[in-house]
């Protein structure tokens, strides 16, 4: 099977969908650190300067730029810059190419690798004034989640609380990878910030943790990895429903990323078992676990895998036709042909991935 | 009734792992013999189990190496010597009590070449060794060239190698850290074999090794096939990592891994248990399954009842029996009876 | 229905349970907080026999590092897959709220039957069918006895 665009932007073609389309996740990049520099003070631009602070570490190891999954090779800029760097290339690209009523836009940048504290809080702030400024100020289409810098509890609450109430931010970005698993009592001030800024987390591809990603150690291979990673999503959500952050939050709502949905009936369907057996251990889960799925999470498309289109549907029908709302994870280069994909599903369900799952979801 | 089943457990007394399961250490309730101690004396499980359920031959996985003595953090002679003592106390105590007994081979997988040493003296003492035991947790990814003599013994042996959940207490067995409760912890179960089939592919292990075979134990079964097209798309586009393997993804699972029931599926809808397992039949992987009971562990899964009536007889004859005496090689199948 | 003498009373102290079988089937007698109740000793997940489990008080909460702590045993737990069974109701701990579907005798080895009765349930919006109950029986005390009625 090929990678090509033709999934994509066959998407319009005549035949292809004509209803209206919300891509839940546009990814956007910061083209160099000097382009947050009006958004910091003096101080830190000299920091920044003396000390030869570059891109964070992980936006290279996460999204390692010549890897054959991170950028199709027709969305490159031709004068060798950074892909999705800028609103013009984006509305071109994507926004346009695929006709969004709506887009949410996830700059990850890496911000959880930078382990100073205060230079990690000052880059989250550049990041989220820069995506106002350059992006939602300047396309109506354009939602975004706001960054934060994971490692200081309280600075991450701080951000939310500055920039939270903006409008054009709709979730706050979470990469799946974490210093704590997500479930842990100590992430509760951020999710009362989430929460009380009625905002989705977003758990994202990406992250920093004290250790591999797997239980096994470091994978060798970049395929390897990005595979494998589907375990730590797994865990993560694992954990959530564990540790009661549902309970504890009744109207907590969660968007799983860039990581599809094949995967997810197998472990609803683990978590119910397990459950039913092990409730007393963890008697705050108090309805199945696949119950606080459907109530409070969801999934997108991409990546769409190579499942036969016939066993995708199937595995949406075990999830449910409200589970899934349509990403293109531009400029990601992900195999999937979505004129199939949507064929193979019942007429009822394509309007719901392709919009209305994610109007209701983030409230568009 | 004749069947097939393995992954029974059997543990001397131990300090317990990460435990909290209804019954005392993991157990069932139920399963606790004069001595005390569930799995640890052969003709109480030999009454409770092959007895009980009329099964023709058990595999036994004595898991006390890798949960509590991980080959790592204690003298390296002394993880030798316990995995020894393991074998030694299978091949004098178990195989002795009842010819339906047989059992993996404990080791030191972390120190390979004395793994080696150990698999042969077991194979060389008795043929009712049938695999090699391995965590689902180990210090590096499987595939890595750390384990290469593993795979060079279980290749000539013509061995599987099987996962059983636990183990090293190397790393953190999710990618954010250790969890906080038995209920996630048991349910990262599958993490391990995942990660594990992930590295096996990419490091380029089966095209060197082609007659390798893996089991994997507790992890399900319902996420194969999913995984399999998800690791074919990461071959689709890291064209450059793909192409020194000599085939797709996807391809190596009917001659590599195997897989056994339980924790048996529960979908919601028990009508998609049937769905699933034609999913996973549909990658070339109907013989791909075997029945297991985890005996004596909590989540034990029973014969008569745990595997479901509406999966097809020849189906379920498979599952039972068929497809374990075939990947043993423990001769001529029996019938399946109810 | 038939009266059956199980055991004396004497056998079945508080907390405690007994099994007993009549006919080819059996019944576990529990005693609690004085007052007898019986339930087919069979576990309707995967056939267990419940009285080798532990009685148990329930644990309830809200919201996670909370706790209630009930003060009565009055929940069974079966001994291999740890559910949590209500020992007067039969019912499933995890399942309380939902499924009223008692008047159906649903025998675990009929998956056929099941498969349908599930597919006819989420029609009519009746919700978890009877694998999450186990079967209850009428038991009472008359002077030192424990008599057991059982439909013949």
């Amino acid at each position: 099977m090929s990678v090509s665009a033709q999934g994509l932007t066959a998407l319009r073609a005549p035949g292809g969908w004509a209803g209206p389309v919300i891509d839940v996740d546009v990814h956007v990049h910061v083209p160099s650190i000097r382009t947050l520099f009006p958004y910091m003070q003096q101080g830190w631009r000299d920091f920044i300067v003396e000390r030869a602070v570059g891109t964070p570490p992980s936006f290279a190891s996460v999204y390692p730029q010549n890897a054959g999954n991170v950028v199709r090779p027709e969305w490159r800029p031709e004068n060798g810059g950074l892909a999705a760097s800028s609103l013009e290339l984006v509305r071109e690209q994507a926004l346009d190419a695929w006709a969004v009523e709506r887009a949410i836009l996830n700059c990850y940048w890496g911000i959880d690798s930078v382990r100073h504290p205060d230079l990690a809080a000052t880059i989250a702030r550049a990041v989220n004034d820069w995506l106002i400024d350059e992006w939602l100020d300047r396309d109506d289409r354009l939602r975004a989640s706001l960054v934060v810098p994971a490692h200081t509890f309280a600075d991450a609450v701080a951000e939310i609380e500055r920039v939270g109430s903006h409008p054009g931010f709709v979730q706050v970005m979470m990469p799946v990878r974490a210093m704590q698993t997500y479930g842990r009592r100590n992430w509760w001030p951020v999710y009362d910030a989430i929460v009380a800024h009625d905002l989705v987390m977003g758990m994202t591809w990406g992250g920093t943790s004290e250790g591999p990603p797997t239980p096994s150690g470091w994978p060798s291979y970049y395929a390897e990895e990005w595979a494998g990673e589907q375990g730590v999503f797994m865990s993560q959500l694992t954990s959530m429903v564990a540790e009661g952050v549902f309970q504890r939050y009744p109207t907590f709502r969660l968007a799983v990323l860039d990581i599809g949905f094949n995967w997810v009936p197998s472990l609803m369907w683990r978590l119910n078992k397990e459950w039913k057996g092990l409730r007393r251990t963890i008697p705050w889960v108090n309805e199945p676990p696949s119950q606080i799925f459907r109530d409070h999470i969801r999934f997108t498309t991409a990546p769409l895998d190579d499942a036969p289109p016939s066993e995708s549907a199937r595995f949406l029908r075990w999830l449910g036709e409200e589970m899934v709302m349509f990403a293109s994870d531009y400029p990601h280069a992900y195999p999937g042909d979505y004129r199939r994909f949507l064929d193979a599903l019942p007429e009822s369900a394509r309007p719901k991935i392709m919009a209305d799952n994610a109007r209701a979801f983030y409230r568009l | 009734m004749v069947g097939v089943p393995r992954a029974l457990r059997c543990t001397v007394p131990s300090r317990g792992r990460h435990s909290a399961g209804p019954a005392p250490d993991g157990r069932r309730a139920d399963s606790i013999p004069p001595s005390g101690f569930p799995g640890s004396d052969p003709q109480f499980s030999q009454a409770q189990l092959l007895d009980e359920y009329g099964i023709d031959i058990s595999v036994l996985n004595n898991i006390l190496g890798q949960i509590n003595f991980p080959g790592g953090n204690q003298p390296v002679p002394f993880s030798a010597g316990l995995q020894r003592a393991n074998n030694d106390w299978a091949m004098h105590e178990w195989f002795t009590s009842d010819p339906r007994w047989r059992s993996s081979i404990c080791v030191t997988f972390e120190e390979p070449d004395l793994a080696v040493q150990e698999i042969v003296r077991c194979t060389e003492m008795s043929d009712r060794f049938v695999s090699i035991l391995v965590s689902t947790r180990t210090q590096k990814p499987f595939g890595n060239p750390k384990y290469e003599p593993l795979f060079e013994v279980a290749s000539q042996l013509g061995l599987p190698i099987t996962f059983h959940p636990g183990g090293t207490a190397m790393n953190n067995s999710t990618g954010s850290g250790m969890p906080s409760y038995y209920f996630e912890n048991h349910s990262t179960y599958p993490l391990g074999t995942l990660t594990a089939i992930a590295s096996l592919i990419f490091e380029g292990v089966l095209d060197r090794w082609p007659a390798l075979r893996f089991v994997a134990i507790e992890a399900g079964w319902s996420w194969a096939a999913p995984f399999a097209w998800r690791l074919n798309a990461a071959a689709d586009t890291e064209v450059l990592e793909a192409s020194r393997l000599q085939r797709k993804p996807s391809e190596y699972f009917a001659d590599h891994f195997w897989f056994t029931t339980q924790p048996i599926e529960e979908p919601e809808d028990p009508a998609w248990f049937v769905e699933a397992y034609d999913q996973f039949a549909g990658l070339g992987l109907a013989e791909n399954i075997m029945y297991s009971s985890d005996y004596p562990h909590w989540d034990f899964d029973s014969p008569r009842t745990a595997i479901p009536k509406t999966l097809p007889d020849t189906a379920r004859q498979a599952l039972f029996c068929d497809n374990a005496a075939r990947f043993y090689g423990f001769g001529a199948a029996g019938k399946d009876g109810r | 229905m038939k009266n059956y003498v199980v055991a004396r009373t004497d056998d079945v102290p508080v907390g405690g349970s007994i099994s007993v079988e009549v006919n080819g089937r059996t019944y576990g007698i529990f005693n609690v907080g004085g007052t007898f109740h019986a339930l087919l000793d069979r576990c309707p997940h995967q056939g267990a026999a419940l009285t080798r489990g532990a009685c148990i008080a329930t644990i309830e909460s809200d919201t996670p590092g909370e706790y209630r702590f009930g003060t009565s045993r009055t929940l069974i737990m079966c001994p291999w897959h740890g559910w949590e069974f209500d020992i007067e109701t039969g019912q499933s701990w995890f399942d309380a709220a939902r499924t009223r579907a008692l008047s159906v005798d649903v025998n675990v080895e009929r998956g056929e039957d099941l498969a349908a009765w599930l597919h006819e349930s989420q029609q009519t919006g009746a919700r978890l069918p009877g694998p999450y109950i186990a079967e209850v029986h009428e038991v009472h005390r008359e002077d030192d006895y424990i008599v057991l009625v059982l439909p013949r």
